[in-house]
């Protein structure tokens, strides 16, 4: 019964994913060749034949002499082939481009929310327990801090203290773990701590109401009253439920980060896909933005979905709409 | 009823907040120099008594500087916030009062922007529209109205079954009525707690989107786009980058804070 | 040995990716032209070891023996027609294109010789070929973009977008034995305080391109130096959108906005008096360069000449500029600073590349800021790429100017081309369709150890015999 409900859920979460997905490719079409700036003049730049001839010529090249709904169907149509055009900037496979720079971002969002989630945990449910005492108040104040500079100001501070004045870390840029691990790890440090800060802020936040409103609830109160220890009623009830809960909070943040970290990526020359879209925004290379932010979407759609099927499964309390 | 005690960091946090409203309004009345008139010879300067905070690097006077970009950053920040509600209080009411169909192709359509890396989206939506401190406040509001409309909406759904609802109903009160007399005050709280952090997100993003070179057109002072210049003398001159830094922080926090003892004074938890 | 550079260079075809950035830093060191112009503007011979001007429209040059292609192909006479041909092939755009409509025809002589035989006389063909890299005819065309296959004395090794492109010397290069670096890395930055910062702490060699404010800031550090260009070409100009701004059909509003640039402070001030204000449209090494300016600094002048004409209460017009151009910024806010107190309003456009090159192109700007490296030391290639393309636009009013560009291209008499180049000088500094306003010096920031590198007045970069001390 339960089980035929499960499925049921999957397949009507994954209609409505089909429906966003197709949503997203039509505003990420249209909105890069709203943009001013041509691709096509581009090509010609200021120095090469400005004839309407040569004009028309480089259009056709680049398939951008038909119409923009023609266009966006053959697109879709290759996209469903697995096919995501060449960039239009140098013919190079789009897919490829792509595919290099997740693993780069990955690592960058990956590193950062496992050091936030790991010191976060402890201290958001040690903050609720103390609750009001100067601890939790600093903490607060900390957190609040966190949240409310701009997260490359605090880069920006991490360069001058370690580049400029100490010279211990390299300031940016980015070497591959297969090539070079020591290096790979020294240049992560930075925008690692940069990104973490921001979440862990985030996320102590979040665990720390979470679990004042839990321990307040029903059934910790009758634990208490049963006279259960403090330890296991923390950990065992407590812990558990806030973590139920704070799994979609981090699944929901990994699907943002995910091509959400240009301007950390561009500060340490990080150079993962946030900054990789970004650029071609700026080039309008039109390909390489559609087939990027397509990706980042799938993504965002899948993890999103994939946490709440989790969700259901680990908390059966959750009612299946 | 006990009277609640008001936090010391509550009311700091509204002066800052009231003092940045005030330098938006009335900048003349703060400003020491004209925030465009340039001396070269002195670009770069430290704090002084004739420019208590320095000068840039055309030799302005950044605390005039501060003050008239109060005007933009503010107006970013709370025109911001004011469009999202604009946007997203009457969608939540729709999607949540009808229910149906319509809430399913709204909510799908918000889904999709969801999906969308907002970040991104704002950067293609201030492509099209180019950099102004109007187009900052669209783009900024399109991105985070869904947020509202969401809030809106739960809070729609939960205030549909109370008796008090039914009861407006059964005197025959219209269908706007109800939405826009009965239900919306009810949202109050939870609309005013997202405001504000919505007018800070707004005033982060405008630094944000000013770092990527995307934020308010020169000459005009505005504070992200003063860090943006900032960073680029940071071997220079520290204290210039270190000014707008924390004007910025000092007035998110405040938002925050401010935001933070409504959403407590609000917070029925709380009054038991 | 690591480089940076300020942007990313996404396409490796040299007929094809006309950006400076690609230009100064990889063309000439993954390719080679038939000859170059080295740091005193003289012929360099590279591939061609010398050359003849049999007549007019005949040129023959001898071609260097034993060159290799990275590819392991060896360098012939076919190469060089194959090149030429590839440029005039409208279906490849290449961008060099115009620069050969007078070129008739390319043959192979012999396997080390080739004629080139022009329609007209053309005083700017050798400068052309002197900055036109040669292609390997067995090269896949296609791949172009991705993979440069040169003869140059840095082999491409590989490209991560946005990340790094490597190069490693060429062993079977014909110079191989000067080549002291084995490994070459260039590195795009977002912007210069974090590439000042990275030279600082040793990752960075040399930095391009960078802006004559951040050049006191390099030096002003301990281990880092400057190179700079003996002399420069490279001009900064404002265009002027006559046909879009009514009130700039007034020579003398035009004439009362340049009264009210203070060049004088721009150099002193932003380009620490390594700038050379300019007094003709033409930089200073074109020949037959004049002083022909005659409207200096006096905002006080300026009003009074903007009072006689219809324009006294002010105007407003957009000003477009390319972000990432640090010191066209400042020119623009400065000179801002200075129209308002004329009334006259300026509204700053600042926009990324495909935007401004959008207004550039389609001339659609009350004035846009451009900076150009004139190829060469003959001003028909100044004209070529800046006036004569504002013909339909800023300077359809003035005949007699287009009348001028088009003789002074093919006119070989020296004499005559002195006259017919000292008019257009003058018609410029009287109407402005542009405005030079300065002439900026080619920089290139350095770690105290790298030495040997070479930089022409045109900006471009030979790295061929750099040495890395310690």
């Amino acid at each position: 019964m339960r089980i035929s409900s499960i499925a049921k859920y999957c397949l009507k979460r994954f209609a409505m994913a089909i429906v966003v997905l197709f949503i997203v490719t039509i505003v990420v079409f249209a909105a890069i060749r709203l943009a001013p700036g041509d691709p096509v003049l581009s090509k010609i730049g200021p120095y090469g034949d400005q004839s309407q001839e040569n004009y028309d010529r480089i259009a056709a090249s680049l398939g951008l002499d038909k119409p923009v709904p023609a266009q966006y169907f053959i697109w879709i149509g290759d996209c469903l082939r697995g096919d995501f055009g060449v960039s239009l900037r140098n013919s190079a496979d789009v897919a490829g481009l792509i595919s290099q720079k997740i693993t780069v971002s990955l690592e960058l969002i990956l590193v950062a929310l496992s050091w936030a989630v790991l010191l976060s945990i402890p201290i958001g449910i040690g903050a609720a327990i103390k609750k009001g005492s100067v601890l939790d108040q600093i903490l607060t104040v900390l957190s609040s801090s966190a949240l409310a500079m701009p997260s490359f100001c605090f880069g920006l501070v991490l360069i001058v203290i370690f580049s400029v004045r100490l010279g211990i870390l390299p300031p940016n840029g980015y070497i591959s773990f297969a090539d070079n691990p020591r290096e790979n790890i020294r240049l992560l440090l930075m925008p690692a701590l940069t990104l973490g800060l921001f979440e862990m802020a985030v996320f102590t936040r979040f665990i720390r109401s979470e679990t004042i409103e839990i321990l307040n609830s029903n059934y910790i109160r009758t634990a208490k009253a049963k006279g259960l220890p403090k330890g296991k009623i923390y950990f065992k009830h407590a812990l558990k439920n806030t973590l139920v809960t704070f799994i979609t909070v981090v699944g929901s943040e990994l699907g943002t980060l995910l091509g959400g970290t240009i301007i950390i990526e561009q500060l340490f020359g990080w150079s993962g896909l946030g900054w990789f879209i970004y650029q071609s925004v700026i080039n309008r290379d039109y390909p390489v933005v559609q087939a990027g932010v397509l990706f980042v979407a799938v993504s965002f759609v899948i993890i999103n979905m994939t946490v709440d099927i989790i969700y259901t499964l680990i908390d059966p309390r959750i009612e299946l709409n | 009823m006990k009277i609640r005690r008001i936090k010391v960091t509550t009311i700091i946090a509204f002066v800052v907040i009231f003092m940045a409203i005030l330098m938006a309004f009335f900048p003349s009345l703060f400003a020491t120099h004209d925030p465009l008139e340039m001396d070269m010879v002195n670009k770069l300067q430290g704090p002084s008594a004739a420019h208590w905070l320095g000068t840039d690097e055309y030799g302005r006077d950044l605390w005039s500087r501060i003050v008239y970009g109060a005007k933009t950053t503010m107006s970013v920040g709370f025109g911001s916030a004011a469009l999202a509600a604009l946007m997203g209080i009457p969608v939540g009411l729709i999607t949540g009062w009808f229910g149906g169909i319509t809430d399913n192709i709204i909510t799908r359509f918000m889904d999709a922007c969801q999906a969308f890396p907002s970040f991104l989206l704002a950067i293609l939506i201030i492509t099209i529209m180019e950099p102004s401190a109007g187009s900052l406040m669209l783009t900024i509001s399109i991105v985070s109205f869904p947020i509202f409309a969401r809030i809106v909406r739960s809070n729609v759904l939960s205030l549909k079954k109370r008796e008090f609802v039914e009861a407006t109903r059964a005197f025959g009160a219209g269908q706007l009525y109800i939405m826009f007399r009965t239900i919306l005050p009810n949202c109050i709280s939870a609309i005013t707690v997202e405001f504000s952090l919505l007018t800070a997100t707004a005033i982060l993003s405008e630094a944000g989107m000013s770092f990527l070179g995307l934020g308010i057109q020169p000459p005009e002072p505005a504070w992200g786009s003063m860090l943006f210049y900032a960073n680029q003398y940071l071997n220079q001159s520290i204290v210039y980058m270190l000014i707008p830094t924390f004007t910025i922080f000092l007035v998110v926090l405040s938002v925050n804070v401010f935001g933070d003892a409504l959403r407590d004074w609000f917070d029925p938890m709380k009054l038991k | 040995m690591t480089i940076g550079t300020t942007g990313d260079i996404d396409d490796f075809n040299p007929q094809t990716n006309q950006t400076l950035v690609f230009l100064n830093t990889l063309t000439f060191n993954c390719y080679e032209c038939l000859m170059h112009y080295d740091e005193n503007m003289d012929f360099a011979m590279d591939l061609a070891t010398e050359y003849e001007m049999v007549d007019d429209t005949t040129y023959v040059f001898k071609l260097r023996e034993g060159v290799k292609f990275h590819n392991g192909e060896d360098f012939t006479a076919e190469d060089v027609v194959y090149t030429m041909n590839y440029i005039q092939d409208e279906n490849n755009a290449a961008w060099r294109a115009p620069q050969y409509t007078a070129l008739d025809s390319v043959t192979a002589d012999n396997e080390y010789q080739v004629t080139f035989k022009l329609s007209v006389p053309n005083p700017a063909f050798l400068g052309s070929i002197a900055y036109t890299p040669i292609l390997c005819k067995s090269a896949d065309p296609a791949s172009l973009s991705i993979t440069p296959v040169g003869t140059g004395a840095f082999k491409f090794v590989s490209w991560t977008p946005n990340d790094n492109i490597t190069l490693e010397k060429f062993a079977d290069y014909w110079d191989a034995d000067k080549i002291a670096v084995d490994k070459i890395m260039i590195k795009p930055f977002s912007d210069y305080s974090v590439a000042i910062t990275n030279m600082e702490a040793g990752t960075l060699d040399l930095l391009c391109g960078i802006s004559v404010e951040y050049s006191q800031v390099i030096e002003g550090k301990t281990g880092l130096k400057v190179i700079q260009s003996k002399a420069s070409n490279k001009i900064e100009e404002v265009e002027i959108g006559i046909h879009n701004v009514e009130a700039f059909q007034d020579p003398n509003v035009l004439k009362a906005m340049v009264m009210a640039f203070d060049a004088n402070l721009l150099n002193e001030q932003v380009y620490n008096g390594l700038g050379k204000v300019a007094t003709s449209c033409f930089p200073s090494g074109a020949k037959y360069y004049k002083d022909v300016y005659d409207a200096p600094f006096d905002i006080e002048a300026a009003k009074e000449l903007l009072a006689t004409t219809a324009y006294k209460d002010g105007f407003s017009f957009d000003m477009y500029i390319l972000s990432g151009e640090a010191d066209e910024e400042k020119a623009a806010m400065i000179w801002q600073a200075n129209l308002s107190q004329l009334g006259i309003q300026m509204n700053i456009q600042k926009c990324e590349f495909s935007v401004w090159l959008d207004a550039y192109l389609n001339r659609t700007y009350g004035m846009i800021i451009n900076n150009y490296p004139m190829v060469g030391t003959d001003p028909s290639t100044y004209c070529g790429i800046i006036l004569e393309q504002l013909v339909d636009y800023q300077t359809s009013h003035l005949p007699e100017l287009n009348q001028l560009i088009a003789d002074g291209k093919s006119e070989t008499d020296d004499a005559k081309r002195a006259e017919i180049y000292e008019k257009i000088q003058t018609i410029v500094s009287e109407n402005y369709p542009v405005f030079t306003y300065m002439e900026v010096p080619q920089l290139t920031g350095a770690m105290d150890r790298v030495n040997g590198v070479e930089l022409n007045n045109m900006g471009h970069m030979f790295l061929k015999n750099v040495t890395l001390s310690n």
